[in-house]
Parts: C-alpha cells; structure tokens; sequence
C-alpha cells in the first residue's frame, strides 16, 4: 500500500505535531489505537497460523478477519457511547485500560471459538483453560499497549498546546517590549517633558501673579506623587506558569514507559507460543525477552559509537533481535525444530520491529517538543529579563523626576511659602531650578541597534552617506554608549583618515551580542599600521575581538564583536 | 569683500560675531549653529572663509566640517574660533589640523578687530595652541575630568590602571599641580581642565 510514500512524511509530520487535526480529541485513543494495532494485530493473527493448505489457510484467515472485526466492534461501541458522553473531557486512564483489556479478551476469545468450531485450534486440551489463558494474555497485551499509547498522545497533544500557548506569549511579549522600548526612548515626552512644561506653566503663571505660592506647592506635591506611585507599580513581570504545566503534562517517563513495554513483550511471546502450556510461555517468554534486551543494549552502544548509522542499526536489530527472541522463547518452550518455524520467526521479528518502531516515533515526537518548548521558553526568558530591565529604566526615570520635584522644588517651595518677604522670587527659583535640573536628566535606555545607529550616525550625514542594515533587536542600556562610541569611531576614521564619502554600516545580532561592519569607499588602511587611540578603544570594547582590512575595490572595512554578555 | 560663513552653535557668540564682522565689514553670508546648517549653507555660498566652532556637540567637531568644505572647495580659508586652549583637548585624536588656517581662543579674544586680523590672514596659516601635554595625557584629563575613575580610564585606553596612575601624576607634574595641602589632585586636575576647556574660571 502507499506505507512507503507515506514513510518518509510520517517522522516530519509526527515532528511537526500536526496528527492532532487527524487523530485528535476524543477520538485519538480509539482511532490510533486501531491504526497502530491493528497491523500488529493482523501479523500475530498469521502467526498463528500451522498453514497445512489452502483450506486451513483461509479459514484462518476469515477468523483474524473475524476476531479483528469483533475487537474493532469493541472500540467503535466504546467511542460511540463511553467516549463521547464525555463530550470535551478528557478520558481518565482506567477507561482506556478497560477498553484495552475488553476488546483485547475479546478478541482472542473469538480467535479461540471460532477456531475450536472449525476444528483448526492447535491444541489437543481442554477448550476452556485454553480459552482464559489466551484472554488473558490478550486482555493484558492491549491493556497495557493502549494506555501507552493514549499517554503519549496526550502528552503529544499537551505539548502541542504549550506550545501554541508560548508562541501567543512570545508574541505578546515583543508586543510589549516594543511598546516599552517607544516608552522609554519617548522618555522626555512620556515623563520628563510634561513635568517641565508643567514646571514652566506654573513658573509663567507665578510672573503674572496668576497663582499664589501654595497653590503651585500643592500642583507640585501632586505630581511627585504620581510619579513616585509610577516609579514603583512598573516593577512587574510575567509569570510563565511553564514549569507548572510541564510537570502536570508530563506524566511522561522514559522508565515507566520502558517498564510497560517490557512488561507487555512477555505476555506478547505468551500469545505467540504458550498456546498449550502456561510454565512453558511464561520461560520461554524470559528468554524472548533477555535476548531482546540484549541485542537491544548492543545495539545501542554501537548507535552510541556510530550515530549514523543509527537508523540502520535500529531496524536491523529490531528484526534480529525479534527473530533471536523468538527462536530462543521457542527452544524453552520446548520446540527444538527451528527449521520448521521459519514464518512464525519472521513474522515475530516484523511484527516487533513496528511495535518498537511506533513507540520510537512516538517517543522521538516527544523529545523533539520539548526541545522546541524548551527553545521557546528560553526565548521567553531572555526577552522578559530585556522587558524587565527597560521596565526598570523607566522606573529609575520616574524616580529620578520625582525626586526632583519632591526633593529640590518642593522644598524650595515650602520655604518660599514661609517665608514672609519675596515669596514669589524664592518661588521662582524653585521652579526654575527644577526645570534646569529635569532639563539635564539623562538615563540611558535600550534601543533597537537601528535607531542608535541612526541617532550616532545623523550629525555625519552633512559629511559622509552611511547606509545602515541592522537587525531587529534591542542594545541593552548598559552597551548602548559602548556601540554608539564604536560605530561613531568608525565614522570618523573614515572620514577623517580614508577620506571615505560613504559607510555602510552592517548590525547583526548573534547569539552572545552584536557583531558591527562598517565598510568604506575611502583610501584604505594603506600604510596606516600604527595603533592608535581609536585602535585602543576598538579594543576595549570588544576585548581585542575586532579586525580591519582593505577591501578588493578601494576602502577599509572594519569588523567589531560587540558582547552583550 | 570677503564672504564669510558664522558656524557657532551658541545663539549669543553667533550673533555677537556676526555683527562683529559686518561692523569690520566682512560680508557674513550666513550663519548656522550645527554641523548640517554649516555643510548646507557652505554648499549653498561658498564663501571665502569660514569661522568655526570646534565644537558643535555629538558627531563631527569643526575640525572635520573644515575637512569636508576643503574637500568641496581647496581654497576656502578657515578659522577655528573656540574655547579650547587646545584641540586635543575636546579630542585628543585631533593632532593633524587641516593646512592653512588661524586658530582663535576666544578667552583670548581682547577685540574684535584681533577676529578680522585673523581672517585676512587665515590662508598664511598660524601656530595651533598646544598645552603642555602628550595626546595620550590630553586624553586621560579629558576622562578624569568627565568623572571617570581610573578603572574605567585604564578600560578604555587598554592600558594598566597603574599606567593611569602615572599618566595622571605625570599630568599633574606638566600643568604644575602638584601636591598642595588641602586640595585633592584629581579635582584640581579637573578644574584645569575645564580652564583650558574655557568652561569657567577654574583655579584663582
């Protein structure tokens, strides 16, 4: 059938947790466990086959058809009633393990009537231990691989919803950061400005007699309180209830996972060759799976020595170790004729080789979310301490003006106010004295590498063309005067020395800082070898991580690595 | 008559010396306060001769807006009119002046009649002020008196701090500062600096 179009899309679209649209809600359990099981299902059934001829042959074929179709009966029914009264909720965990362990007795319960009425069971015993051995080997088989299934699909699911949910708070987060960092470069309009003009009202009003003395203490006193209460309410963060949602989706354990497939191998080789006595599956089975793990560990620390060939390596040693289990599980078992068992071996190795197969992918769509989620949320947490710090920055400007109202005008204006004689002038000194002070106040904030790159290179552009490129990112307050000096640096040697007409100026963003590329159309470095005061501050801000050279048409290009770290 | 071009980026010095040289009857084509005004207006009269502050806040100092109008016109006359006993002093990267042209400390400045002299005689060139300080001197004054401490200093020039140290002492010892009781040497080497910056009285 199309398995093998479908086989290279499958691992990318299991990676791109797109199966929800397919397999998800409430439906996912039934229908992916019909999926994943039922080809599963379908070789066990021929491996239950002693093909003497043709005869035997289809009619054990008609009673898989059969027993398949009663288990998938079971599962239809449990979707239609249990699953949908649900509505929305999610199915608790039991309700799977009794699905699992219904349909699985089911099932071979219909394997075993079906063919004691057609006189093709292999067993010369009693129909009714036979019967409860192998519905219990069913009932515990699908028992147990269900619920597996279903928690790795929830978890599937889970993570696809974090990750949507992260994706929604990124966005909202540079929303924000954008918003904050207009804020914050629009300092003088949003805080410092308003203050003065305020100042410079109050101090108009004070000339034309206007407004008395007390009356412009309490404006005053009005407005430092409100800047203190700003200076203090900006302080908060968002709280990513990442953690939280982790532990509560991951009831994801490699171990356990590992623990329920081991637990579940044994009864599988129990289906497969204790058909006639219980002591002799239940060794045989030991063996199956000693040799399984076994060739699975040395499969392993080859795939750890020779990671290329790890795909490889998995397969063929699902279909080795599959036929090695089951030749050992038959030689306990007491069959000593190998030869003869030939399908059955194949048979076991294939149907192992998709079981393990299924649960890799399954396992490996996993990790790769979490990887993706931890990506994210790495993401996250770098730009919240970038918010924060310019949330920060404005706090310190609303104290800043705040303090000089309440610290430098407002005291002036109590004493003016006290004082008998020449109020007014005293008054006017006050305000006077706050608008000079609010006037010079200066906090650097952070800014997107273009806008200081415009702001540095604006005053040359009289003297020289300069071409800016920069990524979209933010300089940290603490590295905005460093860049600026850099790129000003730039500037002005290649002007002053290449007597460049035009720079182009190159940010990019990397992952420790910026990286800066100014490129001219000047005389070049030519013999200028010698260091200089520009070399040395070149130097220092990038911790000697820069260089320079000529560039093949004419001009120098200098290149700076600009920690953010 | 001589066409000159005022670039001053203080209102009350560019006023006063444009009405200045139009009393000494200069053609004063046009006045601007910033380095964008200055190139601008140059393009737009190219004049005999430019009077330049050196410095006209962040970006380019005088000394380059002087290099970019030769650039257009080689023979334009320029005199640097500013505070700075020393160019180095606002930036100590400034040791090569542009060719040809007069250098006015305007604390010096007694009458403006000194102002024309030196624009009739711009294209002989003159001596450019130096103090008596190395570059690298010049540029750690600078940084000491922008408040910086000797660690930062010693970060920014790559060098040890104990170099600073010696750089500082060494100053100190050339401006004939040196240890009086009462004083700290890093104000007074500060309040020097400013002297010869022209940005107030500093030490009586």
């Amino acid at each position: 059938m199309e398995l093998r179009n479908l086989a290279p899309r499958l691992p990318r679209a299991i990676l791109g947790l797109t199966w929800r649209e397919h397999i998800g809600g409430r439906w996912a359990v039934s229908l992916v466990g019909f999926f994943v099981v039922t080809p599963v299902a379908l070789l066990a059934a021929f491996t239950d086959v002693r093909v003497a001829n043709a005869q035997q042959a289809l009619q054990w074929a008609a009673i898989s058809s059969a027993s398949l179709a009663v288990m998938g009966g079971v599962w239809l029914l449990a979707a239609v009633t249990v699953l949908r009264n649900r509505n929305e909720r999610p199915v608790p965990i039991w309700l799977v393990v009794l699905l699992g362990v219904t349909s699985g007795a089911a099932r071979s319960a219909t394997v075993v009537v079906l063919a004691n009425q057609v006189g093709t069971l292999d067993s010369s015993g009693q129909l009714w231990p036979l019967l409860a051995t192998r519905m219990a080997t069913g009932a515990i088989q699908l028992g147990v691989g269900m619920p597996f299934l279903a928690v790795a699909l929830s978890v599937l699911n889970r993570y696809r919803s974090e990750r949507s949910r992260l994706l929604e708070q990124q966005a909202e987060l540079v929303r924000r950061q954008s918003e904050e960092l207009g804020a914050s470069r629009a300092l003088r309009d949003a805080l410092a400005d308003p203050v003065l003009r305020r100042l410079r009202e109050l101090a108009d009003r004070l000339a034309e007699n206007s407004s008395t003395v007390p009356d412009i203490a309490r404006d005053v006193r009005g407005q430092a309180h409100e800047l203190w209460a700003t200076s203090v309410a900006s302080g908060g963060g968002i709280q990513v209830r990442f953690r939280q949602v982790l532990t509560a989706s991951l009831g994801y354990q490699p171990l356990p996972i590992a623990a329920a497939f081991l637990f579940w191998l044994p009864s599988a080789f129990l289906s497969l060759i204790g058909r006639e006595s219980i002591q002799a599956g239940v060794i045989s089975s030991i063996a199956g799976t000693v040799v399984l793990v076994t060739v699975f560990m040395l499969g392993n620390r080859i795939t750890h020595l020779r990671p290329n060939l790890g795909p490889l390596i998995f397969i063929l040693g699902n279909l080795i170790g599959g036929s090695l289990a089951v030749m050992t599980a038959l030689w306990f078992a007491g069959d000593r004729d190998l030869a003869t068992e030939v399908p059955l071996i194949l048979t076991s190795a294939v149907r192992l080789t998709s079981i393990t197969l299924a649960v890799s992918l399954v396992e490996g769509a996993v990790r790769q979310s979490e990887l993706v989620i931890l990506r994210l949320q790495e993401g996250i947490d770098s730009r919240e301490v970038e918010l924060r710090s310019q949330v920060q920055q404005r706090a310190q400007l609303a104290k800043e003006v705040a303090s000089v109202l309440h610290g430098v005008v407002q005291g002036r204006l109590a004493v003016a106010q006290r004082s008998s004689e020449d109020s007014a002038a005293l008054a006017r000194q006050a305000l006077n004295e706050g608008i000079e002070l609010l006037s010079a106040s200066s906090v650097t904030t952070a800014v997107t590498a273009a806008q200081l790159a415009r702001e540095v290179s604006e005053p040359w552009l009289p003297l020289i063309e300069v071409d800016i490129r920069a990524d979209d990112g933010i300089i940290p307050a603490e590295r905005v005067r460093d860049v600026g000096d850099v790129l000003e640096e730039c500037l002005s040697n290649a002007f002053r020395h290449g007597a460049a007409s035009r720079v182009d100026v190159e940010l990019r963003q990397q992952e420790q800082g910026w990286l800066l590329i100014a490129s001219d159309d000047g005389s070049g470095l030519g013999e200028v070898t010698r260091t200089g005061l520009g070399t040395s501050l070149f130097d220092a801000i990038s911790g000697n991580d820069w260089s320079r050279k000529d560039l093949p048409g004419g001009g120098c290009q200098v290149t700076v690595q600009l920690s953010t770290d | 008559m001589t066409s000159v071009l005022v670039v001053e980026d203080e209102s009350f010095v560019r006023a006063t010396v444009t009405s200045a040289l139009r009393f000494h009857e200069y053609d004063v084509v046009a006045s601007a306060s910033s380095s964008a005004e200055a190139i601008e207006a140059f393009r737009l009269h190219l004049p005999d001769v430019v009077l330049l502050d050196l410095d006209l806040g962040a970006g380019p100092t005088g000394v380059d807006i002087a290099l970019g109008m030769r650039r257009v016109r080689p023979e334009v006359g320029i005199v640097f009119l500013t505070s700075f006993e020393d160019p180095r002093l606002l930036d100590s990267r400034l040791t090569n002046m542009p060719e040809r042209c007069a250098y006015v400390v305007k604390q010096s400045l007694e009458d403006t009649a000194f102002l024309a002299a030196a624009i009739d005689g711009c294209d002989e060139g003159g001596q450019i002020p130096r103090v008596n300080l190395t570059a690298s001197q010049a540029e750690t004054l600078r940084l000491l008196a922008a408040g910086l401490s000797n660690e930062e200093i010693a970060r920014l020039r790559v060098v040890k701090v104990s170099a600073v140290e010696k750089t500082i002492r060494r100053t100190a010892e050339a401006l004939r500062l040196g240890k009086v009781e009462h004083t700290n040497q890093r104000v007074a080497l500060a309040r020097e600096y400013y002297r010869m910056a022209g940005f107030g009285r500093g030490t009586s």
